[in-house]
């Protein structure tokens, strides 16, 4: 029988990438997950940091482009690993601004956390893709933007690793470091509530910065322009964020977290077939539009309302790239590009789909 | 026209009968908030606030709600409304069994909430509309 | 207006054959209380005990915590409309039984909530586990209805405080402070550097348990209107509510309003407190957006610069909340709001039932579905018959040890949304 310190010791399991596991940086991408027994890279810092407490048993290397081009073939491989070790927490990263890195901690840890019931941890800079998509699914401890943020991650990591694997009651954000926008916790603040409400109300009014308590849902809304006097002598282009592309996606633009947007000539074409257009988005059945892609990009009827002068025109060129994981942030700077494009081409209207 | 009562509440349904045209469903909480989302989506305006008490909705079973009895252009802001208060039901959970006195308790709060002479909001929401 | 506030600090409640205020002792005969409640025919009985902080005490389902107060000079007295006749207040000198509570007691329904412990974890989390509580409990007449029990719980309440208060007429006061609310033209002569802040108040007024009376006007019968934020320490506004305890405010909770506190405390020397609005939170969509019109037109015609919102309860109320700031927003006036929070059990929940981006100064008085554990107390003033029917309790939440699970929104004043505790959330 174990003595009870040896029971009490935390099993932790550590998910890392391939530069973080001494294979290589972007040329080694493609490394495939692979389990190695105790801890590597970071994981020496965490493991000085847990001390007497845990130890972590594992450590699971992936490198960053296979895990994004093969999302469900590495979830899987991945969670079969997981199972295997049984551990009592899952740590992965801190992943701090390399973007595939941060999607792939969010996705593996919410696969372990939703199917294993394991808790998680990860960690990465506030304007990681993998934040913005995960920060509402998990505990996130926000770093800097560079390896070099390591020293600071490295301790608040572990101490809420600890907590949440024995089941602690967790703090406030504000006091264990992870991103808010996860889980509200009530703690008692130095000042009370009016106080505060004036204190900021003064910042406010002064133009200084001041920090609310609840982040309002972040609403990017635009005005709509004028409605188009004629729809019948207008030229009407597609965009979509579905990911349709030609057969064979000649791009290559990403199933998530797209790097880039494609733009493609539809002069003379009708309708999009099986042959010769597909999508390129992950996260989504794409069975059916795959079949026809028109279901996500209506091409197909927008030449029916062409041919009957219901509008001008169909553009010749359509605009397409994988909303799935793709920041918002990458997602404005396409659009400002081909916006522009579009209205060189004097387009009057877009049709925006997706999926 | 008269306003419409969409309600689970018996004791609403006979307390209004005669300034509103009730419209019992015998349903639960949240599937009545989905028939008052199905009205508003065809035109009917809300009156009233769908989460009209504090005691309400992870501790009510009853739901009133008045809205217009004619159908206009679909109103954007009944149509936030109804469905905060659909997601807010969804979040706090459904009403649990009740003891048939505490229930009565509830039935007469719901009512109280719409009591504020509805004649008269009737006649100047009328108004507002023409 | 000018109001002179003398606390007299109470020390000691004690039950006995006089009733005085004597050396910092607050000493209750509890027959006179009993014959002034009893003016009302409609409670059949009333008994009387005292809580003090730390002891092993668990007051429910509470309807109303007032403290008691007098006014010693000058116009008008405590509660006027309610228990004092119709006379403007907020001028002149009003005396402060400061720690005592009266804490009124009954069930008028069956789901009413309303906690206040005075030791263990569920002291941390009400303002009146602190106060040493005159607790009345109330048995009303048979058949008497939910309107009129409602009604005589709240006036016997009131008329007890004030009763008590006027004990202190003539007792020197061992802290003074003054408060003067001037006159827009006043302030705008001897301030006219400092920014013009306003103090907007949302009142509940749904109904039955949901009201407040300002001036013993039913609120949701008002339009949007203002007063001298002196008047509110003179008993204007009083409650009527005994839901959401967490998030309700108790009569106290007007008389000692923080938000106005706190802007006099600045008061000259960062800002202007320029004015105060009072508004309700009615069930009817055209009454809220009525009343929200009122409200930003109000702030604009005061010329403020930044207000304050302050929220009662949760669910509708939110809606009137986000209205008031968007509007007032939109007339350029810097706005922060007070509010609390719905987050689910776990916390993980979107908080508030309505929001908007205007919304970008907020003050939050924590997470109101957040689940505590209040252990057994040795003595329990009120029932707990129904502790599993409250808005924060669960089923089968009563242990086999004699503790109860609860929600915070259990508790009385525990997410005061005019920012009367340190709680917050993040």
């Amino acid at each position: 029988m174990n003595s009870k310190e040896e029971r009490d010791l935390l099993k932790i399991l550590h998910y890392i990438n391939q530069f973080y596991g001494g294979i290589g940086g972007e040329e080694h991408a493609g490394h495939l997950p692979e389990m190695r027994e105790g801890a590597h890279g970071p994981g020496m810092a965490f493991a000085a940091a847990f001390g007497d407490a845990a130890t972590i048993t594992h450590t699971i290397v992936c490198g960053d482009s296979y895990f994004g081009e093969n999302l469900e073939a590495a979830k899987q491989t991945i969670l079969d690993m997981v199972r295997q070790v049984k551990p009592d927490m899952f740590i992965a990263g801190p992943a701090f601004n390399a973007g595939r890195y941060g999607v792939a901690c969010g996705t593996i840890c919410d696969a372990v956390k939703t199917e294993l019931g394991i808790p998680v941890l990860t960690g990465m800079y506030v304007e990681n893709p993998g934040a913005e998509m995960f920060v509402d699914k998990m505990h996130i401890i926000s770093t800097r933007d560079s390896g070099a943020g390591m020293r600071e991650a490295v301790p608040k990591m572990a101490k809420l690793a600890l907590k949440l694997a024995r089941g602690e009651k967790i703090g406030a954000s504000i006091e264990e470091g992870y991103m808010p926008g996860y889980m509200r916790v009530n703690f008692f603040e130095k000042e009370r509530g009016s106080k505060r409400a004036v204190d900021m109300l003064l910042a406010k009014m002064k133009g200084e910065p001041f920090v609310t308590e609840f982040p309002m849902p972040d609403f990017d809304r635009v005005e709509p322009l004028p409605p188009i006097a004629d729809i019948t002598k207008a030229r009407v282009a597609l965009v979509t964020s579905g990911g349709i592309v030609p057969k064979g996606n000649p791009d290559r633009i990403e199933a998530s977290s797209a790097s880039k947007y494609g733009e493609y000539d539809i002069a003379g074409v009708g309708d999009l077939t099986e042959a010769t257009y597909e999508t390129a988005h992950g996260g989504y059945d794409p069975t059916y539009a795959n079949v026809d892609a028109d279901r996500v990009l209506p091409v197909d009827v927008l030449r029916e309302m062409e041919t009957a002068g219901k509008i001008g025109s169909l553009h010749n060129k359509f605009y397409t790239t994988t909303g799935n994981g793709t920041a918002v942030k990458s997602s404005a700077a396409f659009a400002v590009e081909f916006a522009a494009k579009l209205k060189n081409d004097g387009v009057d209207a877009v049709i925006l789909t997706s999926t | 026209m008269l306003d419409k009562l969409l309600t689970n509440n018996p004791m609403a349904a006979r307390r209004f009968a005669d300034s509103l045209e009730v419209d019992f469903r015998d349903f639960a909480a949240a599937d009545v908030l989905k028939a008052a989302r199905d009205m508003v989506h065809q035109g009917h305006r809300l009156r009233t606030h769908p989460v009209t008490s504090g005691a309400a909705p992870n501790g009510s079973p009853f739901v009133s709600i008045v809205l217009s009895g004619e159908a206009f252009r679909t109103d954007f802001d009944s149509v936030s409304i109804i469905e905060g208060a659909m997601a807010l039901y969804a979040k706090l959970g459904a009403p649990r069994e009740l003891p048939e006195a505490v229930a009565k308790d509830f039935m007469l709060i719901d009512c109280e909430m719409l009591a504020k002479d509805t004649q008269n909001i009737y006649e100047i929401t009328r108004r507002e509309e023409i | 207006m000018k109001l002179t506030i003398g606390n007299i600090n109470i020390t000691d409640v004690v039950l006995g054959a006089e009733s005085k205020v004597e050396g910092g002792t607050l000493f209750v005969n509890p027959k006179e209380l009993e014959a002034l409640v009893l003016e009302d025919g409609n409670i059949a009985s009333v008994s009387f005990d005292v809580a003090k902080p730390g002891e092993s005490t668990r007051i429910t389902p509470v309807k109303d915590v007032i403290e008691p107060r007098t006014k010693a000079d000058g116009p008008g007295g405590m509660f006027p409309g309610v228990v004092a006749k119709v006379d403007t207040v907020g001028s002149g000198v009003t005396h402060v039984l400061k720690g005592a509570a009266v804490v009124t007691v009954g069930k008028i329904v069956g789901f009413q909530e309303g906690i206040i412990d005075m030791s263990g974890p569920g002291a941390d989390y009400t303002p009146f586990s602190g106060t040493i509580n005159l607790v009345m409990d109330f048995v009303p007449r048979d058949g008497l209805s939910a309107q009129e029990y409602e009604k005589s719980l709240r006036v016997a309440g009131l008329k007890a405080a004030s009763f008590l208060g006027d004990l202190a007429k003539n007792v020197k006061p061992d802290e003074v402070i003054e408060y003067d609310f001037l006159s827009a033209t006043e302030s705008m002569k001897k301030y006219p550097d400092l920014p013009r802040v306003g103090y907007v108040q949302m009142l509940q007024s749904q109904g039955l348990l949901h009201d407040t009376y300002v001036y013993g006007v039913d609120m949701k019968q008002s339009l949007t209107t203002m007063i001298s934020p002196t008047e509110v320490f003179d008993g204007a506004i009083v409650s009527g509510n005994c839901v959401s305890a967490c998030d309700k405010n108790t009569t106290y909770h007007h008389q000692n309003n923080p938000v106005v506190t706190d802007l006099f405390a600045r008061h000259g020397a960062e800002l202007n407190f320029a004015g105060m609005i009072i508004t309700n939170e009615n069930v009817y969509l055209a009454d809220k957006i009525r009343s929200s019109d009122w409200t930003a037109k109000l702030c604009e015609m005061m010329g403020f610069d930044g207000v304050i919102i302050s929220q009662e309860g949760f669910g509708n109320p939110d809606t009137d909340l986000i209205m008031n700031c968007k509007k007032i927003e939109a007339k350029g006036i810097h706005t922060v709001i007070i509010t609390d929070e719905y987050a689910g059990r776990d916390g993980t929940s979107q908080s508030l039932a309505d929001v908007d981006a205007a919304a970008n100064a907020v003050v939050t008085g924590g997470n109101a579905n957040e689940v505590v554990t209040l252990p057994k107390m040795d003595k329990i003033i009120g029932s707990q018959d129904y502790v599993d029917v409250i808005a924060g309790g669960f089923e089968n939440n009563m242990k086999s040890d004699g503790s109860i699970v609860v929600e915070i929104q259990a508790i009385i004043g525990a997410t005061n949304e005019m920012g009367f505790n340190k709680m917050s959330a993040r």
